[in-house]
């Protein structure tokens, strides 16, 4: 994920005044501040993309129904990622086994990664063929995951948050991230060992 | 399963390929009127489970809290149930309470009518459905039957 840019505009804490008060143009700026974060969060720990749209939608309307009581405590973005996490873990302990993937297509630029080229290259001489395979498996090892690990993976290793940041969102401490951190890589070395010799 | 750097920085490298993974084009752009259509329909209005529910999913030690709470409450209430009981719970001691035959007539109609014919019982003692009280009067004495249990008459 790339480096926080302070977005244009009024700050966030102006946005969830005006939005407490029930100005829905200012909590729509919020929404689009975040949307592409929590989407992409929501959809890792799911591989599903209507699942990933129905629970984004739905974080964000309980953060809006919760709004007047959130203090400015933490930041807007922590409070309403902490909002969707926990939905999320809820609605994949309901689901269990019950999924079906249900993936986003790799946008252009995957193709012409070096590095992901580089791990598939001496497997398939079909390149485009080679990268959805990989993304199928990839996201089959992720599911095998257990929620907390996977979320935690989700949120460092592809989403580049800060251990600190995941601990506020996860409502856990930092040694506790680092430790499932490591156990869920090494387990997804152990479902993708084929891919990484 | 090692985890040797080398292997580690592969993992790497194969989980940004998820990064790359984008919904459909223009997604983005119509998620935001979306939501904010379902809020201005009233799917946001908070009623009082539902703010508890929320509250309760933002932070699960408040959850976690409550389960305790309530779980220390019936734990409590069993106790002292079993304490003002004298070892069994209520439910259980009403359970067992053996019914009270009653083939045993009630004191008042066991009487005879001859030690006092002139004693009306009182209408609500007696369940005999032959008898048929009668109130009594301070100035109609003369038709004044004596009332004796059905079993008595002959």
């Amino acid at each position: 994920m790339p480096a926080e840019v302070p977005a244009p505009g009024p700050d966030d804490i102006t946005l969830v005044r005006r939005a407490q008060k029930e100005d829905l143009a200012a909590y729509d700026e919020l929404i689009r501040r975040y949307q592409q974060r929590i989407y992409a969060t929501l959809y890792h720990m799911t591989s599903n993309h209507e699942d990933a749209n129905d629970l984004t939608q739905e974080a964000f309307i309980k953060a809006y129904s919760a709004l007047k009581s959130f203090k400015g405590d933490s930041s807007f973005y922590t409070w309403v990622y902490r909002i969707a996490v926990n939905k999320t873990i809820n609605f994949l302990k309901q689901r269990k086994n019950r999924y079906a993937m249900s993936l986003d297509d790799l946008d252009f630029s995957a193709e012409n990664d070096p590095d992901l080229v580089a791990l598939i290259s001496d497997k398939t001489p079909r390149r485009a063929a080679g990268l959805a395979e990989l993304q199928e498996k990839l996201n089959a090892a992720m599911q095998k995951l257990s929620e907390q690990h996977r979320m935690v993976v989700t949120l460092h290793d592809v989403q580049g948050l800060s251990h600190e940041e995941i601990g506020q969102i996860m409502d856990c401490n930092v040694g506790t991230v680092r430790s499932r951190l490591f156990y869920a890589r090494q387990q997804l070395q152990g479902f993708l060992s084929d891919y990484l010799k | 399963m090692n985890q040797s750097p080398e292997e580690f920085e592969k993992l790497r490298t194969l989980l940004t390929l998820k990064r790359h993974e984008q919904p459909p084009p223009g997604y983005f752009n119509q998620l935001p009127g979306e939501i904010t259509a379902r809020i201005e329909a009233g799917e946001s209005a908070p009623g009082f489970w539902s703010s508890l529910i929320l509250a309760l999913t933002i932070k699960p030690a408040y959850a976690t809290a409550c389960a305790l709470f309530l779980c220390g409450a019936i734990g409590t209430g069993t106790y002292y149930s079993f304490r003002s009981s004298g070892g069994q719970p209520a439910s259980q001691q009403m359970a067992v309470q053996p019914v009270k035959k009653t083939t045993e007539q009630p004191a008042i109609a066991a009487q005879p009518a001859s030690i006092n014919p002139n004693v009306v019982p009182i209408a609500f003692a007696n369940t005999n459905p032959v008898t048929e009280p009668k109130v009594p009067t301070l100035f109609d004495r003369s038709t004044q039957q004596p009332i004796v249990p059905a079993s008595y008459q002959r």
